[in-house]
């Protein structure tokens, strides 16, 4: 997985690309981090470019998403699509995280 | 088992036949051997014409024995340690050669991707490095991972294996480890995680998406179908 910063600043967008798997735990820790070091205020995360998520990756993204709530940083997914936004549907992610085509 | 579909003899649907010979010369029955530095160009191993393929390892010549005493021979099978397996995006360097070689759609290829992904870290994490399901349910997953790459750091070279097979119209997979963790006996019924759970979901969304999923005994191998 890879990623780059979209829109800097405190509501920040963040676009993944690659694959998001159990092996990617170590990248992803730097989101996390920017989570939980950097004043945000919002964090968008951009699903366009991600062509694959296994369950790991979808823990990590519930880690995010508890980072977050104790910071009142709103979190959205944006733009999940394929194989990701099939497995989003399976799990139900749609009832944890605001998603946005 | 419950799989019980009768095997094809003809050819196969991607219009191989059985006694084709690879690009180099060797009968496909005879197993590729690869290095660990081929590994690192694993896709180019996999367009190969043989149909085995394993890591080479000191006691490889074990390894195609094993295949058999779990069964028939396989249509396509991979044996590689679980370092490169858990490096390499395995699933989806696989995914090229099994798509390439049975003719799959591009959504069938992302089910079985997706299955595959989930069995093969489960094989390695739960099989072969036999890390502790108490540890996977701690609250700090990164503790958990830490104990994955701790325990992948001292047994890197335990196999994790990827078998197909061929039945008419339907595929029949198998992902086996070669450790001492054991994976669940019998058919898998796995209810719905909770919604926040952050790991043990995999055995889930494989059965949300293969037509049947079950393991053997003593658990070092879990079975999924598709239809193609």
């Amino acid at each position: 997985m890879d990623y780059i910063t979209t829109k800097p600043g405190e509501d920040r967008h963040i676009s993944l690309t690659g694959q998001l798997t159990f092996a990617d735990n170590a990248k992803f820790r730097e989101i996390l981090n920017m989570v939980e070091q950097e004043n945000l205020r919002s964090l968008v995360l951009d699903f366009s470019k991600l062509e694959f998520i296994d369950s790991a990756g979808l823990g990590m993204l519930l880690l995010l998403r508890d980072a977050c709530q104790p910071r009142n940083i709103s979190i959205a997914i944006s733009s999940a699509k394929g194989q990701v936004e099939k497995i989003f549907l399976i799990s139900k992610f749609d009832q944890l995280f605001s998603m946005a085509s | 088992m419950p799989f019980s579909l009768h095997r094809h003899t003809e050819q196969t649907s991607l219009g191989l036949l059985p006694e084709q010979r690879s690009e180099a010369g060797a009968p496909r029955g005879a197993p590729c051997f690869f290095t660990l530095k081929e590994a690192e160009e694993l896709e180019l191993v996999l367009a190969r014409g043989q149909r085995l393929f394993f890591q080479a390892a000191d006691s490889h010549n074990n390894e195609k024995d094993l295949l058999l005493a779990a069964g028939e021979e396989p249509d396509f099978g991979l044996g590689v340690s679980s370092r490169i397996a858990y490096d390499r995006h395995f699933g989806a360097l696989v995914m090229a050669a099994i798509s390439q070689r049975f003719g799959l759609s591009r959504t069938r290829s992302e089910q079985v991707h997706t299955c595959l992904q989930e069995a093969v870290v489960n094989a390695i994490v739960h099989g072969n490095l036999d890390v502790q399901k108490d540890c996977s349910q701690s609250s700090d997953l990164y503790a958990y991972y830490a104990c994955v790459e701790a325990a992948l750091a001292k047994q890197p070279a335990l196999r994790v294996y990827v078998l197909v097979w061929e039945y008419g119209r339907s595929l029949k997979f198998c992902v086996r480890h070669a450790g001492k963790g054991r994976l669940r006996d019998g058919l898998i019924t796995a209810t719905h995680p909770a919604l926040d759970q952050k790991s043990g979901r995999g055995l889930y969304i494989i059965q949300s998406l293969a037509e049947q999923v079950w393991c053997d005994e003593p658990g070092k191998s879990l079975y999924f179908t598709f239809a193609c």
